[in-house]
């Protein structure tokens, strides 16, 4: 028994050490930042008056300034749309690259594409599609006789603007890891739900959904986590425009560091950090990993 | 730029690290009157490329000061943050300098922060009308004096021009939602409107303002002579080059615009002219000033050396390098009498005017969180989403908001 | 219900060329019979079992259950294998991981739309018949593999399938759990009377298990016949080596014509056989010839006589009842399964029965 208990410690020691330098990577580059984001958000802390601590007062304003909400509500209504459009394309994309058929390979190599492609790019390439003078887009228009749109000028019309850009960039990553998912199924167990009289829709619910599940989940952590923070795409596409439409909590907290109001913007970047926090926490709770693992 | 900075601290004493942004052909020039000062002088200068947008500029400029490094010695900025920095303490005063020679009025509303001079006008800018003289030839029209003058001509010349070139508009200038828009709106409204500094309170809701807000927005919506994209996509570049294919009789622009619409291969080229901006009904025109000045940083190590590179930049020598190299409106009036300058750049002589009379923004620390909001509400009343009225209301109330967090009133006069 | 295969041919093409996975099999299963495919890997055996499964289309001929055509490329009829009454256990077993037992076996009932009531009652029954009971609510992850088999077993059964198709499905398991599974797996399916093909490599389950066995090869049927007939007459020497464990003995050989009889003339050894017991011997034919002899037919003999083989002792194994012997004659090794002890290096001298001889012409196909 004494052994026993002496070997464990040993094996966890070992482990601590392993994992030593990553924690301290994490702890540096994550963990201090973010602490002191928090820190910062609790001062008065612009160039030209004196640094004072001001609480809460920070977070009060937020709560008060309209611009805040408008952000916040933008935000999460571009999650809410984005991530499941993604998901569900992307499925869509695993499930046709899992089939056999000639040029897979290259055909799976082609769809990752846009996600290599940075964000900025992406985001010019759309600009010009959207152009109102010299768009792809209203060319399209123009050859089937109608008149031009302005695609960007409206509150809606920029957000699904945005939306398409961004789904276009991030499907494939969905798509790439919903893939590996899906090549884990053994191929056996669709033999056998066909033998067993299952249909295409009825091996798809009940059988790939089910197993796809703890990468669906991983799926969506990371597409929620990312589309919180959009920026590039905003930026580069509409500015935040039109009349502040499609400003996102990161553009918003962007600005005001620009400007040089660090206490304000670290707020909204502190408030941004906490909702995508409790999404993390919800997703794992749903993914039932810790059960897995025991 | 931060770790190339903090690494040079004690090594490089020996140069003036000069951090300015723009296109490559400006950085360029950049690079040539630092080496004519290299050999006059023996003092190196060190060329920290910044991008060519205003807004990133200012970005790497803050963090720099804020941090308190003492690289870059000296920076261009932009005409609205000198009060920003000049307030945060970050510019060294620049003693023994004569500001004799340069625009009174900007200096005056500029460069000065407690009665101390701590930037120079390097460069100016003001806006300023280009019309297409042919077309108004050809219908018998003279360039316009209001902007109700500016609106029917555009129309008739639209309504006939449009048969042939559906996609002709009449007058294209700056609406996107960023900075060009605000200085748009301020000529637009006039010497009655803008920003009224009353009270430590900034008043934007004005009968000035919410008639000139109207006005843009029913050139676009109403009248269509602006085109839809305006509010979203113009700003300089883009109303340029629309001017400049030929698509347009008006554009509003700085006067960068004009060497490019003259450059051989311009569809416009001989046919434009140039002029101040028309005005509201019996009042001003306002030509909303632009421009970028030159400062020393606080921090530098270097004063000395970046006191020198500052005078040769803004001696007569330097800017009129500057000026036949780049086709640059100086900070230097002297220079606006020059004949050889005059001979290369002959509408300088009309700008002259142009930029005595320009109007700054609100000479505030704050100013781009202000502009911010301005250009939020103003950008979606051109979009059609709320009233003008509704619009000048918001920004006015959310402005408010925004003193009430810094816990100090505007400065009811500039330059205080 | 009766299985026919009428000349079913499947052609795989793939990158390397096209590939005869199936050639030209005809077989008639009976109803109630258990059919044993038995052959090496990569003889066609499992790729003949998706045929009948519905799981590939052949690419010529018909396969019919009882009267009914289910596949005939012919007239463009196929049924896929939700349409045909069949079960199938695969050698991997495919149990759904994320389903507990119970919800594995009433998994094919429910896709049907069954009635819950009589589903919980058929999932039950089946498995009280596979003593799996006591499992029903446990996830594949906590079964062993003993467990498991059991478990596709019983949703194989819950249907009462009109054909039931095994690949391989005894192959994971332990040797002592393979023959207790062996014999229970032939009182059930004795039991429930289903036509059952099933599909393995192993001769003693195919000699075991099956009422009939189909010996395959690259493709093509070697034998078919019940087990006994394929012990005791094969008809090549591929059928004579693969039945039977350890394999027969086959030696290159020559026939004359003798004074007394035949010789034959063998790695060293002449045998003499009379005419009366040539006529005993099987096959026959040219001078060229395999003579084959099984292990367990020969014994010791204290001398050589005119038939017998003489030679040294290079290797023993013992096997319990009885010692694997290997002996070297005149250069070609020789198995020979003896009850008595010897040692290596030993002189023997192992005797035969005439009858037992097998004869195969030297230049016949496997």
């Amino acid at each position: 028994m004494k052994k026993t208990s002496f070997h464990i410690d040993r094996e966890t020691r070992a482990g601590i050490g392993f994992l030593a330098p990553l924690l301290l990577c994490l702890i540096g580059l994550i963990l201090v930042p973010v602490a002191g984001t928090i820190a910062t958000s609790v001062f008065r802390d612009v160039p030209y008056l004196p640094k004072t601590f001001i609480g809460a007062a920070n977070y009060v304003s937020l709560l008060n300034d309209p611009a805040f909400w408008r952000s916040l509500m933008f935000t999460l209504l571009f999650v809410l749309v984005s991530v499941p459009l993604e998901t569900v394309f992307g499925l869509g994309i695993a499930l046709v690259l899992n089939q056999v058929f000639a040029g897979r390979g290259m055909l799976r190599a082609a769809v990752l594409i846009p996600w290599a492609v940075p964000a900025a790019v992406s985001g010019r390439i759309f600009e010009l599609i959207y152009n109102y003078s010299y768009g792809a887009a209203n060319r399209m228009l123009a050859l089937l006789h109608m008149e031009p749109a302005n695609w960007l000028g409206s509150a809606s019309g920029a957000f699904l603007g945005v939306v398409a850009a961004d789904a276009w960039k991030t499907t494939p990553f969905a798509a790439i890891i919903l893939l590996a998912g899906l090549s884990a199924i053994p191929e056996d167990l669709y033999r056998q739900a066909r033998v067993d009289r299952a249909g295409t829709f009825q091996r798809f619910f009940r059988i790939t959904l089910p197993l796809l599940r703890p990468v669906l989940i991983v799926t969506l952590l990371f597409r929620t986590v990312d589309a919180l923070r959009v920026f590039d795409i905003l930026y580069v596409l509409t500015g935040g425009g039109p009349g502040g439409a499609t400003t996102s909590l990161s553009l918003f907290g962007y600005r005001y560091f620009s400007a040089g109001d660090f206490g304000y913007a670290s707020a909204a970047t502190v408030i941004l950090f906490g909702i995508a926090f409790l999404l993390s926490l919800v997703y794992l709770k749903l993914g039932g990993f810790s059960r897995e693992i025991r | 730029m931060f770790l190339s900075a903090a690494g040079c601290d004690e090594a490089c004493s020996d140069r003036v690290v000069f951090a300015v942004g723009g296109a490559p052909s400006e950085l360029e020039a950049w690079e040539e009157l630092a080496a004519d000062f290299t050999r006059e002088t023996g003092i190196r200068v060190e060329i920290l490329r910044r991008p060519a947008d205003t807004d990133q500029q200012r970005q790497s400029l803050i963090l720099a000061l804020n941090a308190g490094l003492s690289h870059p010695d000296v920076f261009l900025m932009d005409v609205v943050w000198v009060s920003l920095f000049a307030e945060s303490g970050w510019l060294e005063p620049l003693d023994g300098f004569d500001p004799g020679p340069f625009f009174q009025s900007v200096i005056e509303t500029v460069d000065l922060h407690e009665g101390k001079l701590v930037a120079l006008p390097v460069y100016m800018d003001g806006g300023v009308l280009y019309y297409r003289r042919d077309l108004l030839d050809r219908f018998g029209l003279r360039p316009p004096e209001t902007w109700a003058e500016l609106l029917k001509s555009s129309l008739r010349v639209q309504n006939v021009l449009r048969e042939k070139n559906p996609d002709f508009y009449g007058f294209v200038w700056q609406g996107a939602q960023y900075e060009g828009l605000i200085t748009n709106f301020l000529e637009f409204a006039g010497s009655e409107g803008g920003f009224l500094l009353r009270d430590g309170r900034i008043l934007l809701d004005l009968p000035a303002n919410r008639r000139a807000l109207e006005y843009m927005r029913d050139l676009i919506r109403k009248y269509r002579v602006s085109p839809p994209s305006t509010y979203t996509e113009m700003r300089e570049e883009q109303a340029r080059l629309y001017f400049q294919q030929g698509d347009a009789l008006y554009e509003r622009n700085w006067p960068y615009a004009w060497s490019l619409h003259q450059s051989p291969g311009s569809p416009v080229r001989g046919k434009t002219g140039i002029r101040a901006l028309p005005s509201p009904a019996g009042e001003e025109a306002v030509s909303t000033l632009g421009g970028w000045h030159i400062g020393v940083s606080r921090f530098s190590n270097v004063k000395p050396q970046a006191m020198a590179f500052v005078r040769y930049v803004t001696s007569s020598q330097g800017q009129k390098k500057m000026v036949l190299r780049l086709g640059w409106n100086p900070g230097r009036q002297d220079l606006y009498f020059d004949p050889e300058i005059l001979a290369a750049l002959p509408y300088l002589a009309e700008l002259k005017d142009v930029f005595r009379q320009a109007r700054p923004r609100p000479m505030v620390p704050y100013y781009p969180q202000i502009s911010n909001i301005a250009q939020r509400q103003i950008n979606s009343a051109l979009a059609g989403h709320i009233d003008a009225g509704e619009a000048l209301i918001r920004a006015e109330r959310e402005i408010a908001a925004l003193l009430i967090r810094y816990g100090k009133p505007a400065r009811t006069e500039p330059g205080e | 219900m009766k299985l026919v295969l009428d000349r079913v041919e499947k052609r795989f093409l793939t990158l390397r060329g096209t590939v005869e996975a199936v050639r030209d099999i005809s077989l008639e299963i009976a109803e109630g019979e258990f059919f044993v495919l038995l052959g090496p890997s990569g003889c066609g055996k499992s790729t003949l079992l998706n045929l009948v499964a519905g799981l590939e289309r052949p690419t010529s001929g018909e396969i019919r259950f009882g009267s009914r055509p289910v596949a005939l490329p012919g007239e463009k009829i196929f049924l896929p294998p939700g349409a045909r009454n069949v079960a199938m256990v695969f050698q991997s077993y495919a149990l759904y991981p994320h389903l507990s037992v119970y919800d594995i076996i009433a998994f094919p009932l429910r896709i049907a739309g069954g009635k819950k009531g009589k589903i919980d009652d058929s999932v039950k029954e089946t498995a009280a018949l596979l003593k799996i009971t006591d499992l029903l609510d446990r996830r594949p992850g906590e079964l062993s593999g003993g467990q498991r088999q059991r478990v596709a077993m019983a949703r194989a059964l819950v249907r009462r399938p009109e054909i039931f198709l095994l690949d391989e499905p005894l192959s994971n398991l332990d040797v002592q759990l393979r023959t207790d599974t062996r014999a229970e797996l032939k009182r059930l399916q004795r039991e429930l009377g289903i036509t059952t093909l099933y599909v393995t490599h192993d001769q003693t389950e195919a000699m075991t298990l099956g009422d009939r066995i189909a010996l395959l090869n690259e493709g093509k049927i070697v034998q078919v016949g019940a087990p006994r007939e394929l012990y005791d007459h094969p008809g090549t020497p591929f059928a004579a080596t693969f039945i039977g464990s350890p394999p027969m003995n086959l030696l290159p050989a020559r026939m004359r014509e003798g004074n007394n009889g035949t010789e034959i003339e063998t790695a060293d050894a002449v045998l003499e056989l009379s005419k009366s017991e040539m006529g005993k011997v099987k096959g026959g034919g040219p001078a060229e010839v395999l003579v084959g002899i099984r292990p367990e037919h020969l014994f010791l003999r204290d001398k050589p006589t005119g038939q017998t083989f003489s030679g040294l002792i290079v290797d023993i194994e013992p096997l319990g009842r009885e010692n694997l012997v290997y002996a070297d004659i005149g250069g070609k090794e020789l198995r020979a399964l003896i009850e008595e002890d010897r040692k290596v290096g030993e002189r023997i001298h192992l005797g035969f029965d005439p009858e037992r001889l097998h004869f195969f012409p030297v230049n016949e196909p496997c």
